[in-house]
């Protein structure tokens, strides 16, 4: 009689054979004592094996790490997005990223749910094309960003013009919707726009750092022209500036508390903070 | 808005699933705690920036393979080896005080010591096995045709009971 090789008996003790060779292992096995013993032998080694793989782990910080994976994957999608804008603006010639293949390389669901803060170089270059499916595309990443445990913060790209803007947009579609903003220099002014659509942005200069969550957009400008985008449905929606409010929208209307410097249909324009 | 708060959910639970066992699977591939973070970490942005769609399993068995191939694009077989045992030194019947710890400590570096033996491909193929993985998730892995993993595995299993146990034979 034939015994059952070592390879074989590892095999079926791993329950990593076909149903048919498991049958006839096990047939074997039922009448074969030598075999038996070498699986229950096996089994034995199984258990001194994982044991002694187990004598090597230590502790590890899962939450750290994945704050940190979060971190990386929502730059990944920042560089990403941040190429597309610079390609939209004719700033990027080799034309290697097109908007197609970046959204094959960053699942648009991944990258919102890892919080990304994005962070638009020249966005309005981006913005300045309505119809663009590049625009309708990153509309869509930031939609609904929700904020990880740690911010993240790039640098400004280095051979920037003082007329490029950097910014973030979100998608609300109902509100509260909050959008707070701190540095704006006494004698700097806060341009706000209302929109139609679901779509709050804030664009400040390059060095500008911001934050987004569901509803919320915050961000931390450089002296410099500020832009905000408010949609005029949704409500309510207040726009706090270095901690004093400028203006809320709620059902019953609009108060403008802010040193409002022009106000007509399209928006309003703002001074900056008295400090 | 549902749905974006689906997504968090997922984010998180696809890492907790896979992350932990990652990251120990390469603590014990290499011996070092900081290129086990750095591999396992890669691996997992990879997974989340690449488009890696399937079942939990499926990214599992992925991100697995990407770290084992990170690891082994860092470490060449020989300075593994070197620093393996670096890191690690065996002296044997060394070191008094609880009696506890120290047989730990033993058993501990033993077992990397049997590890450091193994070739790193046995080596990887024997790591995945006890992390659960079938035998075609293994050899799709590190490559190897499905229908010898068995005598792989048992050859390394075997090689890693004799140095851990100190039952050497003449290989
Ligand atoms: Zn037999």
């Amino acid at each position: 009689m034939t015994h059952l090789q070592e390879s074989l008996l590892i095999a079926v003790r791993d329950g990593a054979v076909d149903p048919p060779t498991e049958a006839l292992a096990r047939a074997h096995l039922a009448t074969c004592p030598s075999c038996a013993g070498d699986l229950a032998a096996l089994e034995k080694r199984g258990s001194d094996v994982a044991a002694a793989l187990e004598t090597l782990d230590g502790f590890f910080d899962a939450a750290s790490a994945r704050a940190s994976v979060r971190v990386r994957v929502a730059r990944a999608a920042a560089d990403a997005v941040g190429s597309l804008a610079l390609e939209a603006d004719g700033r990027l010639a080799s034309g290697k990223l097109s908007v197609r293949s970046v959204s094959r390389r960053f699942r648009a669901r991944w990258i919102r749910a890892a919080g990304a803060v994005l962070f638009l170089a020249a966005a309005s270059a981006a913005a300045a094309l309505p119809g663009s499916p590049l625009r309708r595309w990153a509309g869509d990443l930031i939609e609904g960003v929700t904020p990880g445990p740690a911010a993240v913060e790039r640098p400004s790209p280095a051979a920037a013009s003082p007329e490029e803007t950097t910014g973030v947009r979100i998608g609300v579609s109902e509100g509260p919707l909050q959008v707070l903003l701190r540095g704006v220099p006494a004698d700097g002014e806060v341009e706000v726009r209302w929109v139609s659509g679901t779509e709050a942005a804030v664009f400040g200069p390059l060095g500008s750092r911001f934050t987004s969550a569901r509803g919320r957009i915050e961000a931390i400008l450089t002296p410099g022209r500020v832009r905000v985008e408010l949609p005029r449905s949704v409500v309510p929606t207040s726009l706090v500036v270095d901690g004093r409010i400028y203006l809320s929208r709620t059902p019953e209307g609009l108060t403008v508390p802010g040193p409002a410097i022009r106000e007509d249909e399209s928006g309003i324009v703002f001074r900056g903070g008295d400090r | 808005m549902g749905s974006h708060h689906d997504d968090h959910v997922e984010f998180d639970t696809t890492f907790d699933e896979i992350y932990p066992a990652l990251v120990r699977y390469c603590h014990r591939l290499t011996g070092d705690r900081d290129v086990a973070e750095d591999a396992a970490q890669e691996a997992m942005v990879r997974l989340f920036t690449h488009e890696v769609e399937g079942p939990i399993p499926a990214l599992r068995a992925w991100a697995f393979k990407t770290a084992t191939h990170l690891v082994r694009d860092r470490y060449r077989v020989e300075e593994n080896r070197r620093r393996l045992l670096q890191v690690h030194p065996v002296h044997p019947g060394q070191g008094e005080g609880p009696e506890r710890r120290v047989e730990r400590r033993e058993s501990e570096e033993r077992a990397r010591a049997a590890l450091a033996e193994l070739a790193p491909r046995d080596r990887e193929m024997l790591l995945m096995r006890y992390e659960g993985f079938s035998y075609r998730e293994i050899a799709d892995a590190v490559d190897v045709a499905a229908t010898s993993v068995g005598t792989l595995l048992a050859r390394a299993e075997r090689r890693f009971q004799e140095v851990f146990t100190g039952v050497e034979r003449t290989a």
